[in-house]
């Protein structure tokens, strides 16, 4: 019996003749591994770039997003399980090639393409070779994942991946294997990997009410961010909806997020964001330096911006992103 | 004895001997299964899989980063 190992994830599917992987759509055929959603996108919309998060990214432009079908992870709060726990049969998928992704990112006039809703690490192939056309028209290529892929597909990824957003979503490997059926190890190894192969990354990290909102978890998780990839990089607090598996609990309250961007401030993150509270300060951009306000966000809309040519309008203290 | 013994206590005997049996059974049962490796047939009609990928109207590519096993 002939079997073949994917190795695009530590899940490394150990696949028999006619075999799917955990994710879904990787498929032992006629002797080699198959993907079954190259091409094929069950979603397609344009999105503020402010949406993915990335608010360090070509602010106030729109984004052309895409995804497949299939995750290689399980999170009971999924708000794209109609997509990502599902397989390819199941979904209602679009014949879109990665030039015709190019062409339309460009008739809608968007700057970047982004890989998103399920996770673009289980369609690999198909955002590796549209992300190669996508460089040669000058366009960006963002990538919003879970991080669960091993380190050489992540490294022949990379110089064509411009900005990451990473769902941090804990910082123990117990809530990743309870809340995700997943690991953590290999999603701190990713984000290490990204920074030093010069993606932009930013971080998003989801608060489940009694699952990772105490304060020693919070603080645990912005230490890690400013020891290991460093103070500038944007950590985004994202509040929970009950949704999925997790109707049963309530949606974080406003004064965890509070607290969790306070514990970032008081940990010396640069850039600490609240997400999923319209109107909050938290949705703004402050500069580190002289604590002006940079850029005045509601929700995902800008209302004002102070970063020119990179740096603040007022200091000229440099505002680390990519700004265009 | 055994023609001795009373019908009632020639019948206790005999369900002891089935009930110890029986645990005798359980007890190398589980203990067979921790010492053995677990393995699990799988027994997949590939043609069928074909069949139905095409029904779904997937066209398959050939992925990156595997490798063969055996």
């Amino acid at each position: 019996m002939k079997i073949i190992e994917c190795q695009l994830c530590k899940r490394k599917c150990n696949l028999i003749e006619g075999q799917r992987g955990d994710c879904r759509v990787r498929l032992h055929l006629d002797g080699k591994l198959q993907t079954l959603v190259y091409g094929n996108p069950c979603s397609v919309h344009i999105d503020p770039i402010e949406k993915k998060p990335l608010f360090h990214v070509l602010p106030a432009t729109g984004a052309f997003s895409i995804a497949t079908a299939g995750c290689n992870m399980h999170c009971k709060y999924c708000q794209n399980w109609q997509i990502s726990q599902r397989p390819p049969e199941e979904t209602h998928n679009y014949d879109l090639p990665p030039d015709r992704v190019v062409a339309e990112t460009l008739k809608a006039n968007c700057k970047s393409i982004a890989y998103t809703y399920s996770d673009p690490i289980i369609f690999y192939e198909y955002m590796y070779d549209t992300a190669e056309i996508a460089h040669k028209h000058n366009l960006l290529n963002l990538m919003i994942t879970a991080g669960f892929i091993e380190e050489k597909p992540l490294l022949d990824l990379c110089p064509h991946i411009d900005a990451a957003n990473v769902d941090l979503k804990g910082i123990t490997e117990e809530y990743y294997q309870k809340m995700c059926s997943s690991e953590l190890a290999p999603v701190l190894h990713a984000i290490e990997t990204m920074k030093k192969n010069g993606v932009w990354v930013e971080l998003t990290n989801l608060i489940i009410p009694t699952w990772n909102d105490s304060e020693k978890d919070i603080r645990t998780l912005c230490r890690w961010v400013k020891d290991t990839v460093g103070p500038d990089v944007p950590l985004h607090f994202s509040r929970f909806w009950p949704r999925h598996l997790l109707k049963n609990l309530p949606p974080t309250p406003v004064e965890t997020m509070e607290l969790a961007w306070n514990i970032a401030k008081s940990e010396g993150l640069h850039y600490a964001y609240v997400g999923n509270v319209p109107g909050h300060d938290g949705n703004s951009t402050f500069c580190p330096n002289d604590g002006k306000l940079l850029i005045k966000r509601i929700g995902y809309q800008i209302l004002e911006n102070h970063v020119v040519d990179g740096k603040c309008e007022f200091c000229k203290t440099e505002i680390l992103g990519i700004w265009s | 004895m055994a023609q001795y013994m009373k019908k009632e206590n020639k019948y206790f005997i005999l369900m002891l001997i089935i009930a110890a049996a029986l645990l005798v059974g359980i007890v190398a049962e589980n203990i067979v299964s921790v010492i053995l490796p677990k393995t699990v047939r799988l027994n997949i009609d590939v043609e069928k899989v074909k069949q139905k990928l095409s029904q779904a109207g997937i066209v398959t590519r050939e992925a990156k980063h595997w490798k063969k096993v055996r």
